[in-house]
């Protein structure tokens, strides 16, 4: 009989060097990240601009205020600006790795809904397929980091987004405020990456 | 500002509560602007229910000019009182006059003659409590059914695909979204089939790309329908082989025929595809000067593959285009449809180096010019003829020859040398 003998310390060292880049390749890596977020703080920028221009006043006033519309008892996940800067990078990128996993599918929403409220748009579309597949690049790229500086990283969002919209109204305010978060959380990325980059540099 | 949160929220939580809670379950989202920072990591789509006052009707379709009375009822929760709404339509303001309190948490607002909707997502019609915050909203859709389309034309390059054109009725302007739909059938068939590829020649066109029968009439036509209705086109009956056209024609070619002023040749290549049918092609030509915009046409070129243009004007740029028929397919005599012109090629005619006039001096000038002759001529001589015993009319002669060359190389005639 064969016996097949495992070298364990080989096994070992593959998989932590697996998961351990070189401080350069991590470096390098924020870097790339840093550069994603300033394109998707440009575009997320773009893109609401382009998204209240087609669905008409008031959303396309410039001082116009949606409505804070919740279910009652659900605290939001989300952080404060002054509280933000002062959590760890590894709280920080655990939030953006939590938005950026949901930002994809939400954003693919709106884009459905824009295709039966505004069919001739066709740049709006274009935007918005565009802005979720840079967020879905955006995931891997924080999942890499996270992953290199041996990071937690947030569990997997629940498949279940609810049904669509009851009404073209909603469909217009609920696309405006995934607009305005992935704008928002855009924003946040580059902020975050901008301080990792000061922490990791070339 | 109202804020429409569960007590304690009016502030973002703790980290740490959110660790814990967030993404655990996902059924809310809210947009805070008391905390811009504040976004919801996860969204929803949110149930009537939640909201804070409904209007009804909901995205209702109108025709252009009809009145609409819409209500809003607040939420009882929210303690607010139909008084406190008002309405705006596209971010205005609706009069009050038009508004009427149906009982303590409903307001109605009564609107006539309303226009076309000014964006196809739909006008937004609005209930706001007295501090501004948005309450509830309905998409209002009004505008006018289609009309019947028309003027449809087809085209078939090559015999392998129909490309169709149409033209909306009236001009377009329904205010709603309107679907084109071209569909077509064989005129002794009964299926429909509808066209796939939209917008290939414009906005209202359509082109099916292949399974196209020859030699049998088609059926083509066009429906138009939004929210308001539907319309169709009267039918057009063709035969794909009645409205072929090809690419223009290849490698364009105009040069000058050899030194002649007044012409240029011009040749092209047949296009590639028109070898593959039974039919001949017959050619037009189109040419300008540069700087005009009249263009003349050459008619009758047949079906040869070069022409000369003549009566042109010397040392001219000309813009020459060259189009195709097909004509004769399949041994019929019928023609059909003009290609598009090929890109335009420049040529110039050759301008002559005979300088009119110069070259017959005036009767008076003779004396002068025989003088300034013999003057050079003797200054010549000096350097050319070794002491006078040479000096014969000979010696003019061969003078008078070597100023030729020098003129005809130089472009000068004559004996005006200064």
């Amino acid at each position: 009989m064969e016996v097949l003998t495992v070298d364990r310390a080989n096994l070992l060292s593959s998989t932590s060097s697996s998961s351990s880049l070189s401080q350069q390749e991590v470096a390098t890596k924020i870097k790339q990240t840093h550069r994603l977020t300033v394109l998707l703080k440009h575009c997320s920028e773009q893109l609401l601009a382009e998204y209240v221009r087609h669905q008409g006043e008031p959303f396309s006033s410039p001082d116009f205020q949606p409505p804070a519309m919740a279910v009652p008892g659900l605290p939001s996940p989300s952080v404060p600006p002054e509280a933000w800067l002062a959590l760890s990078d590894g709280k920080r990128l655990w939030h953006l790795a939590a938005a950026y996993a949901t930002l994809p599918g939400l954003l693919g929403s709106v884009r459905r809904q824009q295709a039966e409220l505004n069919p001739l748009a066709s740049e709006l579309h274009r935007q918005l397929e565009a802005a979720a597949r840079q967020c879905l690049g955006l995931a891997g790229n924080l999942e890499g980091i996270m992953g290199a500086l041996e990071l937690p990283g947030p569990p997997p969002p629940s498949s279940s987004l609810g049904g669509p919209p009851t009404s073209a109204f909603l469909a217009k305010l609920t696309g405006y405020h995934v607009c305005r978060l992935h704008r928002d959380w855009a924003m946040r990325s580059h902020e975050a990456l901008g301080l990792l980059r000061t922490k990791y540099p070339l | 500002m109202l804020l429409l949160d569960a007590p304690g929220n009016t502030e973002c939580p703790a980290q740490d509560i959110c660790d814990s809670r967030a993404l655990s379950s996902i059924t809310r989202y809210m947009a805070n602007t008391d905390n811009p920072g504040c976004g919801s990591t996860v969204l929803s789509w949110v149930s009537l229910t939640g909201n804070p006052a409904v209007i009804s009707p909901q995205d209702p379709t109108l025709v252009i000019g009809s009145s609409l009375t819409a209500t809003c009822s607040v939420n009882s929760d929210l303690h607010l009182k139909a008084e406190d709404l008002y309405w705006t339509l596209n971010g205005r303001r609706l009069p009050p006059e038009s508004y009427k309190v149906l009982n303590g948490t409903t307001l109605s607002v009564a609107l006539a003659n309303l226009n076309g909707s000014r964006q196809q997502s739909g006008d937004n019609l609005v209930c706001h409590s007295r501090d501004g915050s948005i309450l509830a909203g309905s998409c209002l859709y009004v505008g006018l059914p289609p009309e019947k389309p028309g003027n449809i034309t087809c085209w078939s390059k090559n015999m392998k695909d129909l490309t169709c054109q149409w033209a909306p009725g009236t001009d377009g302007e329904t205010y709603l979204h309107t679907n084109y739909t071209l569909k077509y059938k064989l005129r002794w068939y009964g299926r429909d089939n509808t066209c796939q590829e939209y917008r290939t020649a414009g906005q209202y066109s359509c082109h099916i790309p292949k399974d196209l029968a020859l030699f049998t009439p088609y059926e083509i036509w066009v429906e138009a329908s939004n929210r308001l209705g539907v319309a169709v086109s009267e039918v057009v009956m063709l035969d794909i082989l009645d409205v072929v056209t090809t690419d223009p024609p290849a490698d364009v070619t105009v040069s000058r025929v050899g030194d002649l002023e007044d012409q240029l040749s011009v040749r092209w290549s047949s296009p590639p595809a028109l070898k593959d049918f039974l039919f001949q092609a017959k050619y037009q030509i189109q040419y300008r000067v540069e700087d005009s915009s009249e263009w003349k046409v050459v008619d009758d070129v047949g079906n040869q593959t070069s022409c000369r243009l003549a009566g042109l004007r010397p040392g001219t740029v000309y813009f020459v285009q060259v189009r195709c028929n097909p004509f004769g397919i399949y041994g019929s005599k019928k023609a059909g449809i003009w290609s598009d012109w090929s890109n335009p090629t420049a040529a110039s005619t050759p301008r002559s180096d005979r300088v009119p006039g110069v070259c017959d001096p005036k009767s008076g000038e003779q004396n002068t010019t025989l003088r300034r002759e013999l003057k050079q001529f003797f200054g010549w001589v000096k350097k050319h003829a070794y002491g006078c015993s040479n000096l014969s009319i000979k010696l003019y002669d061969q003078w008078r020859v070597w100023l030729q060359k020098s003129h005809k190389t130089r472009n000068q005639v004559g004996a005006t040398r200064r």
